[in-house]
Formats: C-alpha cells, structure tokens, sequence
C-alpha cells in the first residue's frame, strides 16, 4: 500500500516541532521535549537509531519556576584549577542568558546518553517571539504545553468579577476603608525600608 | 441599643460612656423602613409633558452563597479545591487597598484563615493579583525598593496540595 510507504517517509524522517515556553516549568518541559529530541514518541525508536527529531522553542525569557526557586536554585560549575568553583542562582543565569535554563534542564535530562551532543544540537532555543524564517518554515507540528497559564485578576471583566456569586454577606456597618493608612509626608520610622513597598 | 452595648466589651471608661451618651444619627430613628432611603432623580421627557421621579435606588443585586459547613465558614468546603488560581474567590476577602479582611467581617474559621494568607500570598507574588503598592512618601526614591530582589520579576508558579501549599 502506498499508504504505508508515505507513512514509513513520515516516521523516518526528520520533523520539526515547535514549543511555546511562556509561563511553563523548565523542568517539566524538559521531560517532554527530551522524548521527542531522542525520537521516543515513535514506535521504531531504537537507542542507537538516530530518530529524534527537531524541537523549536520560543519565548524561554518567559518561562516560570516554582515557588522560591529564582532564587535557590543553583548552577555549578567547576573548572578543574584550584578555587575554580563558582555557583549562581536561576534568575542570575536567566539575566545573563534567557536560554540557558531551559537548555542545561534539556542537557540534565539527556545525562548517560552517548548521542547526547547530537540530540542538543537539535534543540533550538529562543528567548522571544521572534524566530528566523529559515527555522520555521521547516516547522509542521506543536507540542503541548505542560501547564495552562493561569488568568490573573486583570483579564476579568468588571462584570465578570460582579456577577461571580459572593462567598459571605459584608456587615453593612463595617468600613471596609477604616484600616487605610496615609500618605504621610515623612516616610515611616518604625518599619525597615526594605518592608516598606512589597 | 443592643448593638452598641454588646460592642462595648472592654470595660474602659471611653466605653462606659458611650453607652449613656447619645447613640449616633443611624439607630435614632424609630422607623420600622429601611434606614437608608437613597433615591434618584429621574427625568423623562416624552413630547411637552416632562415627569420628575424619584427612583429608589436598588442595592447591588450581589448573589451570596449559602453557607453550608456547620462551622459557619465560608470557605470550609473548598479546603480540599481552593487553590492560587481562584482569583475571583480570592479578591472577595480583599479590602480595596489589598488587605485581608478580619476574621469577624468574613466569618472565616481560624484554620481557613490561616490557609488564606498563604494562599493569597502565592496568587500576590504569582502576579494574578494586581499591586497594592501604598503610594510613596516625600522624598522617597522608588529606584531604591526596584533594585532589590531581582529575582521577582520572573515568573512563577506554585504546587497545589504540596509543602509550599499545606492544605
């Protein structure tokens, strides 16, 4: 059947996919994407057979980490000579590179592989929209993403918020305001300016 | 009469006071309507004739909830379902300047309160909630709070049902 021939084409060859990196896990997306770069996704996947495929990701300035980690999460590197190891925290990396996350958690991933170097190259990472022709036209499928992005307060309509049913009846002789503080003029001695905004 | 009485719980002599002084303007009155007789002026002009009409002015026609865990508590039943995400539950115990309001306002349990303030501080530094930034003093320079902890203008995201969340 020629039907199967064509199928055969689709599996053997090298396809590409496009990720959408906005407001989704590093880690998380590493576990999926790592599958398709080494080719898992396809029935004929075989360790020494060279099925992976290509993976476009975008918006990787974007991509959310949980909880504290911005700020505990660490990346070593040691260079060998005396005194030579040096740590940094995720948001310092991401400052340097917005990129570098999501590929060292793609690189943490692939660890033990031989192909591991191969299979890297194959990942194309940018930390923007903006993404070069010659890239994408070659793109023909998506990837889902791990997480749907929450909706924050702000993309509610007024009417929206309005009609969502109320959760305990206000006292009507309570001033919801009675706490609010001024704006005085000298700022506030008995708090430290660190905890004085946020 | 009552009301007043049983605010006065503390015996000061500010309170004492109170409850033998004159009440305030709102419970003076003996009428059995309601207390506030808000209307608005309604003008309609329909050809030479133009009528004059005082609308009463209906309240916001909020749907409240019953409450249905016999703690009283509104948000007992959802201690297994409310997350960061709920914004729309969440602004709700929400003063308008981003502060929680008291136990004694909401009718929240101790236990769900305390579960509150975790939860709105994730939903807070999660960026769904809006800024409730109080507005500078006098010669403050705002650089000065921007420039410390950088790592907050990333995203970020939280686990539900885990240790950051324990619920």
């Amino acid at each position: 059947m020629a039907h199967n021939r064509v199928m055969q084409w689709a599996v053997l060859a090298r396809t590409w996919w496009i990720y959408d990196a906005n407001q989704q896990c590093p880690f998380r997306s590493a576990y999926r994407l790592t599958t398709y770069l080494q080719g898992l996704h396809k029935p004929v996947y075989h360790r020494h057979g060279d099925v992976g495929d290509h993976v476009v990701v975008f918006n990787t300035r974007h991509i959310a980490m949980r909880g504290e980690f911005w700020r505990t999460y660490k990346h070593f590197h040691h260079t060998r000579f005396a005194g030579g190891f040096s740590r940094a925290s995720a948001y310092r990396v991401h400052e340097e590179d917005p990129t570098r996350i999501l590929e060292r958690a793609c690189h943490n991933r692939l660890s033990g592989l031989d192909n591991k170097r191969t299979l890297m190259k194959r990942l194309h990472l940018f930390p923007d929209e903006e993404i070069p022709e010659e890239i994408l036209e070659n793109v023909t499928g998506q990837i889902q993403q791990v997480q749907a992005i929450p909706k924050k307060l702000e993309d509610y309509s007024q009417r929206e918020i309005d009609s969502f049913p109320r959760l305990f009846k206000m006292p009507e002789d309570y001033d919801i305001e009675s706490y609010k503080r001024e704006n005085r003029l000298e700022p506030d001695q008995h708090t430290s300016k660190a905890w004085r905004l946020k | 009469m009552a009301t007043s009485i049983k605010a006065a719980k503390a015996v000061t002599l500010k309170n004492f006071i109170k409850t033998f002084t004159f009440l305030p303007n709102k419970s003076r009155c003996l009428s059995t309507t309601g207390i506030t007789r808000a209307k608005k002026i309604q003008v309609i002009k329909t050809g030479s004739v133009t009528v004059v009409e005082g609308v009463k002015l209906e309240e916001k026609s909020q749907v409240v909830r019953e409450i249905k865990a016999p703690t009283g508590c509104p948000l007992c039943e959802f201690q297994d379902s409310l997350t960061y995400r709920d914004v729309l539950i969440l602004q709700q115990f929400l003063s308008p300047d981003g502060k929680i309001l008291p136990r004694h306002v909401t009718g929240v349990c101790f236990t769900m309160q305390w579960k509150l303030q975790n939860i709105l501080y994730q939903s807070y530094s999660a960026g769904l909630l809006p800024k409730y930034c109080p507005e500078l003093p006098v010669n403050e320079d705002p650089t000065h709070y921007l420039k410390n902890y950088k790592w907050r203008k990333n995203n970020v995201y939280y686990e539900d049902f885990s240790i950051e969340n324990p619920l």
